[in-house]
């Protein structure tokens, strides 16, 4: 493989057995890989049902997929492109393509490859089925059914309750479970071992299974990018560092922010009010220059202000949490960054205010 | 079969094997009611539609209603009463995975409706079913007025649609209309025993609780989960708990313990147990925010705090339609809580506020809800 390729895909797992963590899915897995293929005449593989996998997202669910589906026909690519079809939310998938794409792969018939371990179906991974759309879900259900002897499903989602029944119901289910801290460093470990970056400090692991949020390959995407800032020096890499990789706002930064949070409002003098707004003013500014993401900087602020704040009581954190997520909407909305960072943190010094008042 | 096999072998998988997904396995079909005898509910439905098909007076019909009551059978069981073995050349059905557009309107319904069967021995009337009929363009409805008046001597439609006013008023006017309302618990449990028993599944009490319960009165979902619950449980035993494992939702008794955690206990500590819970048992925010709601209208909770909640859950809910943060949006969750918590006199708290300091949390809720845009509101 070469250099340039991101850890991510250079140390997805290739095989079944490289799975970590998953050992119930794994387990169940080669069972009915190997159950029917021997003494029934079937065909290899013959009894492996449609799948569904579901779990948060970096435990493994694509690469399962993708290993399972290396179990089934080996390394060859040509193999690969007429057997493996696999969409993600990056394609188009509403009902013109389940009509179209999917129906029309689904339906070609399946030549011999000869060798003896390979299968003889075809694959569909529909990554991310979760956020296909109920209409399109219900079209699915009659391609399914009507090809199941020609192709088998692998739908990868997040949640099974987004799944329609219909469909879900199909499909021998697989849980995902998270990634344990201790689990994730072993991962991040073994990856730094490989490509040479010495001991990793515990500090550094720490920052990446914490930012990662239980999602391997987000944690190794950071390591990457930390590792290429470094450049090659092993001491570059630093809890910092490690920050600055996983697209956080550093502490200093966000203290600034929460700075303009807390600016104390005298609503009685206008021309303090009116300073204190210029504060804001430039405080932001800079803050938005330098390109941090906006949703990043309301989840740090959401666990600075609303679970590690002692300063404030219970109740303020709540209403602040509750202003937090309109923020949230109104950004996902596709609203202006500064004037909803800007309402934000006025809302924050009103609600200080508010209960500081006697 | 369209797909002919390459290898002209045997098919891959064995049709008895339960997850090979082919017709016959799954529950829905095979137990589908075939006669309007079969049909477990809607029971004054039936009995007008027997009277009309004894008297010869078949009306065009309009059932409406949510999805899993047994519209679409109740007409395909009409039709096989009517028709017998003629089914096939005297019912047209089209559903969405059909092309609906103004060209089969006017093409192949046209066709359909305007030719008459000569020899038939039964009613010589035709019976077109337009399953799904609010995915139909208001164009392709509009064509479909003059059809229907036209060759009333020869067919009659029925809609079939979950939403009647998505049909067009003309089209309404023209039918008659039957509402198909969710099937209640008593209706479906004998069935889905009689299906259990059939299948040689064991279903428990609190099982059928679930079931029933999760469903809504859809018994097409209920049917579902109940299928692929027995077959995902390691002893093939339908019980609450693999019911709501299997289908990701959460538990009364999840739901229970975060209904506790967010009115007990300080915002942090709530915020880690729900959030645990939630990894825990993979469960999405949507289905909790419905969930709680669920339950809270079974709590005794103040009535000012359970009104402050409903505002702020369908808030939430609102959010979560849209790709927001479910970190933050959770939150939010247990802000609301928090909040309501404090609306209530005595309500539990850790710092023991008193009765100034209520005030000052109800003036943060009254301000909460109104949006906090304007600085006028601290007068204080």
């Amino acid at each position: 493989m070469e250099a340039g390729t991101p850890w991510v895909e250079k140390y997805r797992p290739r095989r079944l057995a490289e799975i970590a963590q998953q050992e119930d899915v794994v387990r169940t897995l080669t069972v009915l890989l190997s159950a029917h293929s021997t003494d029934s005449g079937q065909g290899y593989a013959s009894s492996l049902p449609h799948l569904l996998f579901y779990g948060p997202p970096g435990t493994g669910k694509t690469s399962t997929a993708l290993a399972l589906c290396r179990e089934l026909f080996g390394e060859q690519p040509q193999l690969w492109r007429t057997r493996v079809l696999e969409l993600n939310a990056s394609d188009e998938r509403g009902i013109q393509v389940v009509r179209e794409k999917i129906k029309r792969f689904a339906k070609a018939s399946v030549e011999q490859a000869g060798a003896a371990r390979v299968a003889a179906f075809k694959v569909v991974i529909l990554d991310e089925a979760d956020n296909v759309t109920a209409d399109a879900q219900t079209a699915l259900r009659r391609t399914i059914e009507k090809y199941s002897r020609t192709t088998r499903f692998i739908l990868i989602g997040n949640y099974v309750s987004r799944i329609i029944p219909p469909l879900a119901s199909r499909c021998a289910k697989f849980r995902f479970r998270p990634l344990s801290a201790d689990g994730m460093k072993g991962q991040l470990r073994r990856v730094a071992e490989r490509e040479r970056l010495g001991d990793l400090d515990e500090a550094v692991l720490d920052v990446l299974v914490r930012v990662s949020g239980g999602d391997l390959r987000r944690a190794v995407m950071a390591l990457q990018s930390c590792q290429c800032s470094a450049a090659g020096d092993a001491e570059a890499v630093t809890p910092a560092a490690a920050m600055e990789a996983a697209c956080l706002v550093p502490p200093p930064v966000l203290q600034q922010f929460l700075d303009a949070c807390w600016a104390p409002v005298s609503p009685t003098a206008a021309t303090t009010d009116q300073a204190t707004r210029d504060d804001d003013q430039q405080t932001l500014f800079p803050l938005l220059l330098q390109g941090y993401p906006a949703d990043a900087l309301l989840q740090q602020t959401f666990e600075a202000l609303v679970l590690g704040s002692a300063a404030l009581d219970d109740g303020q954190r709540a209403a602040i949490a509750i202003h937090l997520a309109e923020t949230d909407k109104c950004l996902a909305d596709g609203a202006d960054e500064t004037l909803q960072l800007l309402a934000f943190t006025q809302c924050v010094q009103q609600i200080a205010a508010a209960e500081s008042a006697p | 079969m369209e797909v002919p096999d390459a290898s002209g072998k045997a098919p891959l998988i064995s049709p008895s094997s339960p997850l090979s997904g082919t017709a016959d396995t799954l529950w829905l079909e095979k137990y589908r009611p075939q006669r309007l005898d079969d049909l477990v509910s809607h029971r004054e439905i039936i009995a007008t539609l027997r009277r009309m098909l004894a008297n010869g007076t078949l009306p065009h019909l309009l059932f409406y209603g949510p999805p899993g009551t047994g519209k679409t059978s109740t007409i395909l069981a009409c039709a096989r009463e009517m028709y017998g073995e003629h089914v096939p050349s005297m019912v047209l059905e089209l559903n969405a995975s059909d092309e609906r557009g103004i060209d089969v309107v006017r093409e192949q319904i046209k066709t359909f409706a305007s030719t008459r069967c000569i020899f038939a021995a039964g009613p010589s009337v035709k019976l077109i079913v337009l399953d799904e009929a609010d995915a139909m363009t208001p164009v392709a409805q509009a064509a479909l007025r003059r059809v229907m008046e036209k060759y009333t001597a020869n067919a009659r439609f029925c809609i079939v649609c979950n939403y009647a006013n998505k049909i067009i008023p003309a089209i309404q006017s023209r039918c008659m209309r039957f509402r198909f309302a969710p099937l209640c618990t008593e209706d479906m449990v004998p069935r889905l025993r009689q299906i259990a028993d059939a299948e040689r599944v064991q279903v428990t009490d609190d099982g059928m609780q679930a079931l029933t319960q999760l469903s809504g009165g859809d018994m097409r979902r209920c049917i579902h989960v109940m299928q692929s619950t027995s077959l995902a449980a390691p002893d093939h035993r339908v019980t609450a708990a693999a019911v709501y494992t299997n289908t990701g939702h959460p538990s009364p008794q999840d739901l229970h313990a975060i209904v506790e955690a967010l009115w007990r206990r300080e915002l942090g500590d709530a915020y880690r147990c729900v959030a645990e819970l939630k990894s825990d048992k993979s469960l999405a925010l949507t289905d909790i925010v419905t969930g709680v709601h669920d339950t809270l209208m079974r709590t005794d909770l103040p009535v000012s705090a359970k009104a402050f909640l409903y505002e702020e859950l369908a808030n939430l809910e609102w959010r979560l339609a849209s790709a927001t943060s479910e970190t933050i949006q959770m939150g939010a969750l247990v802000g609301a809580f928090r909040l309501a918590a404090s609306l209530v006199p005595d309500a539990p708290e850790e710092n023991g506020g008193g009765a100034g300091r209520s005030r000052q949390r109800q003036r943060l809720a009254w301000m909460l809800q109104r949006g906090m845009s304007s600085g006028t509101r601290i007068s204080s």
